[in-house]
């Protein structure tokens, strides 16, 4: 069983493995659902060869390619420093190239947030550097 | 009852049963009845303290002795104590890699005791099992000693929860008072299988800041604002993603 608590605005907050011992804050609730915790945190990955779950510091110059993970999707909308952008997936997987030229912070998560949750693996910050 | 049951005789007095059998119940049982205590020998059978087995050399091993707390157990029905270092002789480990039991081993007419090693766990009748050592076939890699006491498995274990920044966890660990510890990780696998970092700072962007505190029924985890730092930040590993777990001990 894996365990979500949406906010007021019905939102993922978070997915747990145990939910006994959460305690909602105002306005969110708990919600049960089938399967095992690492799958529904494969529902939606970002990272950047390999690494994901933590900021990942690249060099200036290139570009940076992000590899989306999202399983059983045909396309995936996800926000880039809050624009939003719809990556095209085949066979669930799909690429997000970010501009390396000059530093700067690109902050990626999902744009649907009541479908995926945003934390976990599904938000992912690439430090250019 | 009454202890002791025995009481002082007067010279000349004759012993009675009664005081004969008084003396043997409290020397036995502390004066208790028989169907409410084991014997003192029985109780004691299995006693041991100021016992630890550490590394010495490549295929040696000691039980040192600390004068103030001297390695002391129960062999056989015997009381032993230590007043030296107690160490394992070379050349006993021998052979390819396997796990070596070490073994307390009294000998008659010594209040003290040596060590011994077998591939067996099974105690003769003149030892007491004190650990385990793996022999990799030329060296010692690893001891375990029974008798020290290991921090044992936590009261509290949330399991893994996904983290973002800008967030507040609360959690009821259930303890029904302060825990003694609080332990927070951060992992970057929904399995736990990546390196573990701490979670103790995370940042607003400008100020770092610890990250948890607790009271007698909740551990609360607040997340800073920080896009590359709010949840973690560590010469390791930095985040404002992934997953944590707090685990809390009573």
């Amino acid at each position: 069983m894996i365990y979500l608590i949406r906010n007021a605005d019905r939102t993922i907050k978070t997915f747990m493995e145990q939910g006994a011992d959460c305690i909602l804050q105002p306005g969110e609730t708990l919600e049960i659902a089938a399967g095992s915790f690492a799958d529904y945190a494969a529902r939606l990955k970002l990272s950047v060869e390999s690494r994901s779950g933590e900021t990942v510091q690249c060099p200036v110059g290139a570009d940076v390619s992000v590899q989306i993970s999202c399983p059983g999707q045909a396309t995936v909308a996800l926000e880039v420093n809050g624009a939003a952008q719809e990556i095209v997936l085949e066979n669930g997987l799909g690429q997000l190239v970010l501009n390396g030229e000059q530093p700067g912070i690109f902050e990626i998560r999902p744009a649907d947030r009541t479908l995926f949750c945003a934390a976990g693996e599904a938000v992912l910050t690439v430090v250019v550097g | 009852m009454s202890y002791p049951l025995s009481s002082d005789v007067s010279p000349s007095q004759p012993t009675a049963a009664t005081q004969y059998n008084a003396l043997r119940a409290d020397a036995l049982r502390l004066g208790q009845a028989e169907a409410d205590a084991v014997k003192l020998g029985q109780f004691l059978n299995r006693y041991a303290r100021g016992v630890k087995l550490t590394y010495l050399a490549t295929n040696r091993l000691r039980v040192p002795c600390v004068t103030t707390d001297p390695p002391t157990l129960m062999i056989n029905g015997c009381m032993c104590q230590a007043a030296t270092n107690v160490d394992l002789p070379a050349g006993l480990f021998s052979g390819s890699a396997a796990t070596w039991y070490v073994f307390a081993q009294r000998t008659a007419g010594s209040t003290t005791f040596t060590l011994a090693v077998n591939t067996s766990a099974t105690e003769g009748s003149d030892q007491r099992i004190l650990g385990e050592a793996d022999w990799d076939g030329s060296a010692i890699v690893a001891v375990r000693d029974y008798f020290t006491t290991a921090l044992g498995a936590p009261d509290y274990n949330s399991g893994w929860f996904a983290v973002a920044k800008s967030t507040l966890y609360t959690k009821a660990h259930g303890l029904n008072q302060y825990p003694r510890l609080v332990v927070v990780e951060h992992s970057t696998s929904a399995t736990g299988a990546s390196e573990l970092v701490p979670i103790l700072v995370a940042t607003d962007g400008t100020n770092a800041c610890g990250v948890y505190s607790y009271d007698s029924t909740n551990i609360y985890i607040q997340t800073g604002s920080s896009s590359s730092t709010g949840v973690v930040q560590n010469f390791r590993r930095n985040s404002a993603s992934g997953y944590a777990r707090i685990t809390a001990w009573k």
